[in-house]
């Protein structure tokens, strides 16, 4: 006996295989209430992920921001002087 | 790529809301016996024809389901909803007058009621008919049981599996389709085959 191979979809969609594949969750029924529990284990790497990538940004944005502070008292010192 | 011809599944089906979870449920349930489930609404075209599309689509399928159950008075306009009987022809036709390939052509009749086709459709006796009784769960075992056997050497779950398999899809269908920015109640035929497909690809059998 084989097992079956899942077949590509017909229709026309933007949403690529990956896409639709990575955005699936695994669901199980639990035993004890009958209900449907959804993992999110995937998703929750995925806002791992994102919030690092926001991190770096505002990182970054930090970056900036103290420069420009540094620089602002780099004009406060020049005008304290004045 | 394009479906193969011995993976296409016609879907003669009516397009109306009321029909839409039993259309979503025949839609999983052909994907998740290893064929490509095809309709009329896979194309947005609105230069083609519709009959010309749904006769394209015929041609490039082995296989055709067709549910005849509401083919009944329409309650707006009194009148009989003829589209899935005439294309249950169409594909009738093909199997009769096509080439060898087409000659091979098989299909499934569903309907509310098992014989309730005599009433109005009697000349389609001999077809495997079966009913789903308006229900996703007997029409995934009604298409699971006839694919099955047009795929012997596979071996798939049984119908009450693969309803269990289709409940857990629909119970994450929502967060699946926000995670890609995409309401369930706004999916295309072609959106929706594709979280179908991820999901199926996520969580085999």
């Amino acid at each position: 006996m084989t097992k079956r191979t899942i077949k590509s979809a017909a229709g026309e969609s933007r949403v690529s295989l990956h896409d639709a594949t990575s955005a699936a969750r695994v669901v199980y029924r639990d035993g004890t209430t009958g209900r449907f529990v959804i993992l999110e284990r995937d998703l929750a790497g995925r806002i791992r992920g994102r919030a690092s990538a926001a991190d770096s940004v505002k990182g970054t944005f930090r970056e900036r921001k103290d420069s420009a502070a540094s620089h602002s008292g780099s004009l406060r010192g020049s005008s304290k002087k004045k | 790529m394009p479906a193969k011809y011995q993976d296409s599944v016609f879907l003669n089906v009516p397009f109306d809301t009321t029909y839409a979870r039993l259309f979503d449920a025949l839609v999983f349930a052909v994907h998740d016996c290893g064929f490509v489930a095809r309709s009329a609404l896979e194309i947005d075209d609105s230069g083609q024809a519709r009959v010309q599309k749904i006769l394209d689509i015929i041609e490039q399928s082995k296989y055709g389901i067709h549910d005849i159950s509401r083919a009944g008075i329409d309650r707006q306009t009194g009148l009989a909803r003829f589209n899935m009987p005439l294309e249950l022809g169409f594909f009738l036709g093909a199997m009769r007058y096509g080439t060898n390939k087409h000659r091979q052509k098989r299909c499934l009749v569903l309907d509310r009621e098992r014989y309730r086709y005599r009433n109005f459709c009697s000349d389609i006796a001999g077809q495997d008919i079966r009913a789903h009784a308006n229900n996703p769960r007997d029409a995934i075992r009604a298409i699971r049981d006839w694919l099955s056997t047009h795929r012997a050497a596979v071996q798939m779950p049984g119908g009450k599996a693969m309803f269990d398999r289709y409940e857990r899809f629909r119970a994450q269908l929502k967060v699946q389709a926000k995670y890609l920015q995409l309401e369930v109640d706004e999916l295309t035929f072609g959106d929706y085959t594709k979280l179908v497909v991820g999901w199926l690809t996520k969580n085999p059998w």
